[in-house]
């Protein structure tokens, strides 16, 4: 499959996540030409912040290494990372640490953007990963906009007046 | 009556012997806007023949020369009318304007002078007297930055409290954390209002590559209040959680929650030990207060006590986390990025900001540090 054909199946992804009330933001990792993970955000979910598309994919992962009895290390290595908004800083901190083979990305993260908008995560780390940007962005930055149409449940009253974009990514 | 918890005692103690000397002082971290020179730019500026004509001069500039909020207009007989870049450099093509905009040219003398202003507004006292050197300016310390930069933020209860906490991070360290050359070491959770411990964490990446210290303890709080993803306490409510079951906002029994669980028998910390951690003059501290009637929202307003800085995915985690203060003990030339690489919390653009403060205790922190497994990542 080509990029855009693997972004078609992370925008449904975080189509999905839109309607359970999250940031949408849909992520695939892709092991030999498989998806070996599909994840959105958890983050009201887990009551957790960090519950990313990303991070959810990586747990899925480590699982997937275990039942097939896979040395984890290596596979990340393999892995491309196909998502539907440029990864945050951290997350794109945790893919440089596992040093997975590229990332492909649909629209940018204006707020948290860690492969160029706001911090240029690689600077830091040694790892050379391949990053494609925009790819299908359009479409991945109309379901944000859908999403902070309307606000976030879970944040308190206070903030959600000022609520615009990316709040929880 | 309940043994007295090991942190309660420690602050006491600390707080106690009046006479303790406190080997170390919180740095802040801060971005280079603050602490680095004035930025000056070259600007022309005009002397009146006489006194008597400056309110018209004023008045007649203020039309077609505004000027930066910052900078005083006047200097005595000296008038300022715009940086030298917006007429390359010129003073002929100046004059022709002003004279084109009815500025009474007869007014000043024929040469103008050139001198260096601010560019943009002073933040710190330092910086405004740097700027007076050369042309007045408008300007209103701010006190919270200065007490911030003076290093007399803290209050000695506040230091020893602190203190409590990153020896009990270096506790946890050296019972329990395996973590990598970029991101080792133990993370500490506390709400400064109540002053409890909320979540302690020893990194443990020998079990999974995202446990990182930072990483855990935030999951942790998560799960103090219902949530939670990864299956780290022993009667794991996180499943409750997802499914919907658990309604309780606290659902644990006030003692701090710990990873790995070998941290609990060592650190017996009920959440009522009571840290002093909030100023005692309180008027001063702005606080976002993370328990409003909506209830606990991630970790706002919380701090976070880490052995070491930590890494960028440590970092964002608990920007992320909207914890308010971070305190770090070691430096981490390796991927820090809270002073050692990068100062995330000062690039532009990033909501929720958290301040930092480091060498809390670095030499012990850097020791216990050397002492902690490594193994490659
Ligand atoms: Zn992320
Ligand atoms: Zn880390």
């Amino acid at each position: 499959m080509d990029a855009n054909a693997w972004m078609d199946k992370a925008l449904h992804e975080a189509q999905i996540s839109l309607k359970r009330g999250e940031v949408p933001v849909g992520c695939l990792f892709i092991y030999k030409n498989e998806i070996i993970a599909t994840g959105s955000n958890t983050v009201n979910e887990t009551k957790n912040a960090t519950r990313h598309a990303e991070l959810n994919c990586i747990d899925d992962v480590l699982v997937y290494c275990q039942e097939n009895n896979l040395n984890s290390k290596e596979v990340f290595t393999k892995i491309d990372v196909v998502v539907t908004v440029e990864p945050c800083i951290m997350c794109a901190a945790a893919l440089h640490q596992l040093r997975i083979n590229s990332i492909i990305y649909g629209c940018a993260n204006d707020r948290f953007g860690g492969c160029k908008s706001v911090f240029e995560v690689s600077k830091v780390y040694d790892s050379k990963i391949n990053v494609v940007g925009n790819v299908k962005g359009v479409e991945a930055m109309q379901l944000l906009k859908d999403f902070y149409k309307g606000t976030n449940p879970n944040a308190p009253e206070t903030k959600k007046g000022r609520k615009k974009k990316l709040d929880n990514n | 009556m309940d043994p007295e918890p090991p942190a309660a005692k420690m602050t006491r103690d600390l707080v106690e012997s009046k006479k303790h000397e406190f080997t170390w002082k919180p740095q802040p971290i801060l971005s280079k806007e603050i602490t680095g020179d004035v930025i000056l730019e070259k600007s022309f500026v005009a002397v009146l023949k006489d006194k008597k004509l400056i309110s018209r001069a004023i008045q007649s500039l203020a039309k077609c020369l505004p000027i930066p909020q910052h900078l005083k207009r006047c200097s005595g007989l000296r008038i300022y009318l715009a940086p030298i870049n917006k007429f390359q450099g010129d003073s002929h093509k100046l004059k022709t304007f002003l004279a084109e905009k009815d500025f009474d040219v007869d007014s000043i003398e024929d040469d103008l002078e050139i001198v260096n202003n601010a560019s943009v507004a002073p933040r710190t006292k330092s910086q405004a007297a740097q700027a007076l050197e050369h042309w007045p300016v408008n300007f209103h310390p701010d006190i919270d930055l200065e007490e911030l930069i003076g290093g007399s933020i803290f209050e000695q209860e506040q230091l020893a409290s602190i203190e409590a906490c990153m020896r009990l991070a270096m506790a946890a360290a050296k019972e329990a954390a395996v973590g990598s050359a970029e991101c080792n070491g133990s993370a500490l959770i506390v709400d400064p209002e109540s002053g409890s411990v909320l979540a302690i964490a020893a990194s443990s990446m020998d079990k999974h590559p995202m446990w990182h210290a930072s990483m855990l303890a935030v999951d942790l709080v998560a799960k103090s209040q219902g949530g939670g993803a990864w299956s780290l306490t022993t009667s794991d409510r996180s499943r409750d959680a997802r499914e919907g079951t658990c309604k309780r906002k606290h659902p644990d029994d006030g003692q701090a929650l710990c990873y790995p669980h070998s941290l609990a028998k060592l650190l017996d910390i009920p959440r009522s030990c009571s840290l002093n951690l909030a100023k005692t003059n309180r008027k001063k501290e702005k606080r976002s207060s993370p328990s409003d009637k909506t209830g606990p929202y991630l970790c706002t307003g919380y701090w976070a006590v880490l052995l070491r800085e930590p890494c960028p995915l440590c970092s964002m985690a608990l920007l992320h986390s909207r914890v308010s203060r971070i305190f770090y003990g070691a430096a981490n030339s390796v991927t820090g990025i809270l002073g050692s690489k990068a100062a995330l919390h000062s690039v532009p653009g990033l909501n929720h900001r958290y301040q930092v403060w480091s060498s809390v205790l670095e030499d012990e922190c850097a020791r216990s540090l050397e002492q902690c497994r490594t193994i490659h990542c």
